[in-house]
């Protein structure tokens, strides 16, 4: 699971659960493979994601990098390739082979498996 | 400029057409599963990479019953003298990727439909046309590993002599491990959904991912998401993203009508949703809403979902659909919309088969604004 992935993934389908967003990442194997820099897309994919739920989720597994905690509106990203590829190295790079989800408002975990996480509920849940 | 002729899936016939207008090609008619068109031979190398055709085939002859009768095998061999087979061959070949050593060897296929079976034979066909190239020209006959292949088809509309430019149909892809969704179908979806850099996919019931392989491998600057509910399903999906390289995929374990994924996070939906085979009308029903309603949810404003309806899971998306109220200032503009989910606008239908079914492309865009139910 990339954190591009974890970005907008939330437990909101638990039965009571508002927002379930960010969801808790945790990690026990992590897998780090080069992927192509493709400028245009990380530019346009950026203001798509929360930022703030992505470093939370870089630092919650030990990829912690120099990346901004918060992103200043008027940050002219675009003309900062340094700060591009740092954002494509964590959003694409970086993968969660095996750990845990967690629903930040029941404590309801979920299983990260051969990268893939499982999001199924039981029947009571919902 | 070069005459050539592709075959389709029923109903992708326009679609391709437009795909092949995009290298500059003159479409000179469409019929029933064929796209006939001109293109200059600088276009040629660019042919077989086309995606919505099932197959490709310079056109060596080619006689409308209505313009040109060939009610014989006699009358058959008598437009063959006109064919030259060396110019042919040559303009084969620039259509190919790697060049073929002579002597060249050839085989010929023949198929006869409908009323035609009539008057010829397929046996007899492939015979006579097999000799005619022989006495014309000094290529040897091979059955099993031709060089090329002479594909006549004859029907109740047309006879057509073509070699194909690929020995593999176009839609059986290199780069997908399993194909449980046709190609051909899959690439139109996402022509459909009008895909561009930087867009968020989701395939809420991914399956073997097919959908997500096909688009990701196309339209490599987008993120791709893949959520089903079967894991085993999820393994061969992975193995498809692996095979396509798709480095922007992620699949999820999850339920289509319970989407783990926060609001408005998408811009398109691509999707062949399985059930109706598996439940029952009511529980299809049920599971269609919970399924819409969650659709509507995760896709962003002004976003795109395009959806592969057969069987009765079509019927129950037709119940849906009523006139509503459309965007514009004109009290008059109509549009047509989902009851349950009046901001879900259908844009486009294109009707299909897949094999022996009857399906149907739907085109939704999400538009909350002020249309509303008239």
């Amino acid at each position: 699971m990339k954190l591009l992935t974890h970005n907008l993934m939330s437990s909101r389908h638990i039965k009571g659960v508002v927002t379930g967003f960010p969801l808790k990442l945790t990690a026990r194997d992590v897998k780090v493979s080069e992927v192509d820099f493709n400028k245009d897309f990380i530019v346009r994919i950026l203001p798509k994601l929360d930022w703030e739920a992505l470093c939370q989720a870089v630092e919650s597994i030990g990829q912690g990098t120099d990346l901004p905690r918060s992103l200043d509106p008027d940050f002219n990203f675009e003309a900062d390739t340094e700060f591009l590829k740092k954002a494509h190295h964590v959003l694409m790079e970086v993968e969660v082979v095996s750990g845990e989800l967690e629903c930040p408002e029941t404590g309801r975990k979920f299983p990260i498996t051969d990268g893939i996480p499982n999001m199924l509920l039981n029947e009571d849940e919902v | 400029m070069i005459s050539f002729y592709g075959t389709t899936g029923s109903g992708l016939e326009a679609t391709a057409a437009q795909e092949v207008s995009t290298l500059g090609a003159d479409i000179t008619r469409m019929t029933k599963g064929k796209v006939f068109f001109l293109c200059s031979s600088s276009s040629c190398p660019d042919l077989i990479k086309l995606k919505t055709f099932e197959r490709l085939f310079l056109e060596v002859l080619c006689a409308f019953h209505e313009e040109m009768e060939i009610s014989s095998i006699d009358k058959l061999l008598e437009e063959m003298k006109a064919v030259n087979w060396e110019s042919n061959l040559k303009k084969w070949k620039n259509c190919r990727e790697s060049a073929e050593s002579s002597p060249l060897s050839f085989r010929v296929s023949c198929k006869v439909t409908g009323q035609m079976r009539k008057k010829f034979s397929a046996f007899h066909v492939s015979k006579a046309v097999s000799a005619s190239i022989q006495n014309s020209t000094n290529y040897a006959v091979n059955l099993k590993q031709p060089c090329f292949e002479v594909n006549v088809r004859i029907s109740d509309e047309y006879i057509t002599i073509g070699i194909p430019l690929t020995t593999e149909p176009l839609s059986k892809r290199p780069y997908l491990k399993h194909i449980s969704v046709r190609s051909t179908i899959c690439h139109t979806m996402c022509l459909k959904a009008g895909i561009s850099s930087g867009m968020r996919i989701l395939d809420p019931c991914c399956g073997h991912g097919t959908i997500l392989a096909e688009a990701s491998y196309n339209w490599p600057a987008c993120i791709y998401f893949g959520l089903d509910q079967d894991l085993e399903a999820l393994k061969i999906a992975s193995e498809n993203m692996q095979s396509c390289k798709a480095s922007t995929a992620s699949l999820i374990c999850g339920d289509c009508a319970r989407m783990p994924l926060t609001s408005e996070s998408v811009d398109a939906i691509l999707c062949d949703p399985p059930f109706g085979i598996k439940h029952n009308c009511q529980e299809t029903d049920k599971f269609l809403d919970r399924f819409l309603r969650e659709c509507s949810r995760v896709l962003c404003e002004g976003g795109t979902m395009v959806v592969l309806l057969g069987g009765p899971l079509r019927s129950s998306f037709e119940m849906q659909l009523e006139t509503g109220q459309g965007e514009g200032e004109d009290p008059g503009d109509r549009r047509e919309n989902l009851r349950d989910f009046p901001h879900l606008v259908l844009k486009e239908t294109l009707p299909l088969r897949l094999g022996l079914l009857d399906a149907i492309l739907w085109c939704l865009s999400k538009h909350s604004g002020r249309g509303h139910v008239t």
